[in-house]
């Protein structure tokens, strides 16, 4: 059986709260990072729920053969075989942060990454073409930025982020990374160019804390129009603008009388740009994201 | 790298540039913070109230716009009557916060605030007004009942279904999401219409202080001084534009609509509304029918999921060589009331896509077909 693979970026357009539910921290509700490196990141299970149901306008057979039959009894009685049960054609693997919109004194926001990032982000693109070369890494704090970044202070030379303040290195891979992620939006080409920033690993780590979106929010007493007592909360969120990068898997079709080769799986679940609205606090506007793919061929077929 | 006081300097960015939700929150001087000047806290919110939308906004906001271009979404744009205040509560150097869109430092209307207004504006003017007393008709808008921090009582049919429901403890109503979502109501740039400044200043004077500090204690007196707080509020005049979704459904959109338009009319949104701010007013949908003359139907194909949906799907049947008669009855099988769900511009595309495909020579589909397409007309 070949499997197929194929990289979606993940641009949202709203906050983005993928989160754990519950709290250690000063945040109620925080967002999910990966263990080891505390980079945020979207589980794969989120988005494959939401791509199901975006993805309802294929046919019926198409849409059972990517995602796999809906049970018909849910709960652990629901777990017997059936004639004809399979399993989805696809798989959805997790979107992990690739570079997050830091507000900026100069040029509104900075779209930071850092060398391990990408190297992730290199890992999951691999097979694409045109994938920029490993960023080195370099004694911090430092930030390398590309030609006409207008985030730059141009009085100072310098980049004012949050509350950091770093020293300035131009560096022409960093164009090549923001130029290369745009492929799959061209229409953002300009404006990831011109705010894509790579800073050092500790002081992306930092920034990872620290320059997250926190809400405060309360809920408020019909009766009295104050605070209800005890329901003040904080929420945390990506921001809008962030990136991720992920990867789609694929095999052929296990539907019987639905043959689909791994290939058009892949085609029928990226085929134009989707919206979703991933994560949670949905009803109140937050996690709306685009999901794009690279265009070119794809010639990352395994075997 | 901690605060430099090289940060002092930036001050003199152009507008334009500046993030005015981040120098609010983290950039203040420090002449301000240590109260030492009282000009210096009046330049600094002269200029922050001097901002102005940053330059690649509109672009993100173009892009916001088209991602609502479907018949799930309804949209529409509201003109704030007066000052506007969300978020007071939260901390800034001057004591009084002010909520702006995170990345682009514009103001916004959040969702979580548009949601909270109209769902307690439905069970205060709709629902019933005690308890106890029996009221079929209003029933279906009561709000959830809370004792401190838990649910004792689910919500009435209609609230459940436009705000959701909390799971109660006795398991006697479960949790349900809400069908409807609320977003962000963005801020509408200025090349859309009338430009209007962002932020404005505004002062709050406390003139009887011993009595607030006091907790009544002390009589209200007219021999303290007076104590000016000066800090920012989004400007009258400001546009933004609404956004609720609900897959599915376009009564219950229409619904919510109308509650948040009434909300946001009588009862003004964020803080100070007995003050007056926060009185918005609903805009005529003109602006809207100017910018869609100006779009192309191939534009309004790409935006509009159910037309790049069945655009898909005809190519797909082309290729497959499909002969038009069945082509066409499968589509009014399964197309047609999605289309006629479309209005305006969307409606004008799929006319333009279903001339591109089809091309009907004789019989009654042919009649049916020019039937179709005149009511998509329309």
């Amino acid at each position: 059986m070949s499997m197929e693979t194929r990289p979606y970026l993940l641009h949202a357009l709203s906050p983005l709260h993928a989160g754990t539910g519950r709290s250690v921290g000063i945040i109620d509700l925080p967002i999910a990072r990966l263990r080891a490196t505390n980079i945020p990141f979207i589980p794969g299970s989120s988005i494959k729920g939401v791509l199901r149901e975006a993805r309802r306008g294929l046919p019926e057979g198409e849409w059972e053969a990517l995602f796999g039959p809906l049970r018909k009894v849910s709960g652990a009685e629901g777990d017997e075989a059936w004639e004809g049960d399979h399993a989805g054609a696809l798989v959805v693997g997790d979107a992990r942060l690739v570079a997050l919109p830091v507000r900026s004194f100069v040029g509104t926001f900075a779209l930071v990454s850092s060398p391990l990032l990408l190297e992730l982000a290199r890992r999951d693109l691999k097979g694409l073409e045109g994938v920029p070369e490993r960023l080195k890494r370099v004694e911090g704090p430092l930030a390398r930025v590309g030609k006409g970044n207008v985030t730059v202070a141009p009085e100072h030379g310098k980049l004012f982020l949050e509350d950091l303040d770093l020293d300035v290195q131009e560096e022409p891979a960093v164009e090549a990374w923001a130029r290369f992620l745009a492929r799959a939006l061209p229409e953002e080409e300009e404006l990831m160019r011109e705010r894509f920033v790579v800073v050092d690993d500790e002081t992306m780590s930092f920034l990872l804390e620290t320059a997250t979106q926190v809400d405060t929010r309360v809920r408020i007493d019909s009766t009295t129009g104050s605070v209800a007592e005890g329901a003040l909360w904080q929420e945390e969120s990506l921001p809008a603008e962030t990136l991720l990068v992920g990867v789609l898997a694929a095999g052929p079709s296990l539907r019987q009388k639905t043959p689909l080769g791994a290939g058009d799986v892949l085609n029928r679940a990226l085929r134009e740009t989707a919206w979703l609205q991933l994560g949670g606090k949905a009803t109140v506007g937050r996690g709306r994201c685009r999901m794009a793919a690279w265009p070119g061929p794809s010639k990352e077929s395994r075997r | 790298m901690w605060l430099a006081s090289s940060r002092e300097r930036w001050g003199r960015s152009a507008p334009e540039q500046a993030h005015a939700g981040l120098e609010y929150t983290r950039g203040a001087p420090l002449a301000v913070l240590r109260n030492e000047d009282p000009d210096a806290r009046e330049n600094w919110l002269a200029r922050l109230a001097r901002c102005k939308e940053p330059a690649r906004y509109a672009h993100a906001y173009r892009r916001w716009r088209q991602s609502l271009h479907s018949p799930d979404t309804l949209c529409f744009t509201v003109r704030a009557l007066g000052r506007v205040l969300v978020g007071h509560g939260t901390s800034a150097a001057t004591r009084v916060g002010l909520t702006l869109q995170h990345t682009w430092g514009v103001p916004v209307l959040p969702g979580s605030a548009l949601k909270g207004l109209t769902a307690h504006y439905v069970q205060t003017v709709y629902g019933p007004e005690a308890d106890d007393r029996e009221e079929p008709e209003r029933e279906p808008f009561r709000g959830t009942t809370w004792k401190d921090t838990r649910p004792i009582r689910a919500p009435g049919a209609l609230f459940r279904r436009l705000f959701g429901a909390p799971d109660l403890d006795d398991s006697t109503g479960k949790a349900t999401q809400g069908e409807v979502i609320f977003h962000d109501a963005l801020w509408v740039p200025a090349e859309e219409g009338r430009g209007a400044p962002m932020l404005a200043r505004d002062v709050l004077t406390v003139h009887q202080r011993r009595y607030y500090e006091s907790g009544g204690q002390e009589w209200p007196v007219d021999f303290d001084d007076p104590n000016p707080v000066s800090f920012l509020t989004v400007a009258p005049g400001g546009r933004f534009l609404v956004a609720l979704e609900a897959p599915g459904d376009r009564p219950l959109l229409e619904r919510a609509e109308h509650y948040v338009k009434e909300a946001l009319e009588h009862w003004g949104l964020g803080g100070k509304t007995a003050a007056g701010y926060g009185r918005f007013a609903r805009e005529e949908p003109m602006g809207d029918h100017a910018s869609a003359a100006a779009r192309s139907p191939a534009a309004v194909l790409q935006s509009t999921p159910v037309l790049a949906e069945l655009k898909t799907w005809l190519e797909d049947q082309r290729a497959r060589k499909v002969g038009q008669r069945p082509q066409f009855q499968q589509l009014e099988r399964d197309w047609k009331e999605r289309l006629l769900e479309l209005t305006g511009e969307g409606r004008q595309a799929a006319v333009y896509l279903l001339k591109q495909y089809f091309n009907l020579k004789r019989g009654e589909e042919q009649q049916r077909m020019e039937e179709l397409l005149a009511r998509l007309s329309t």
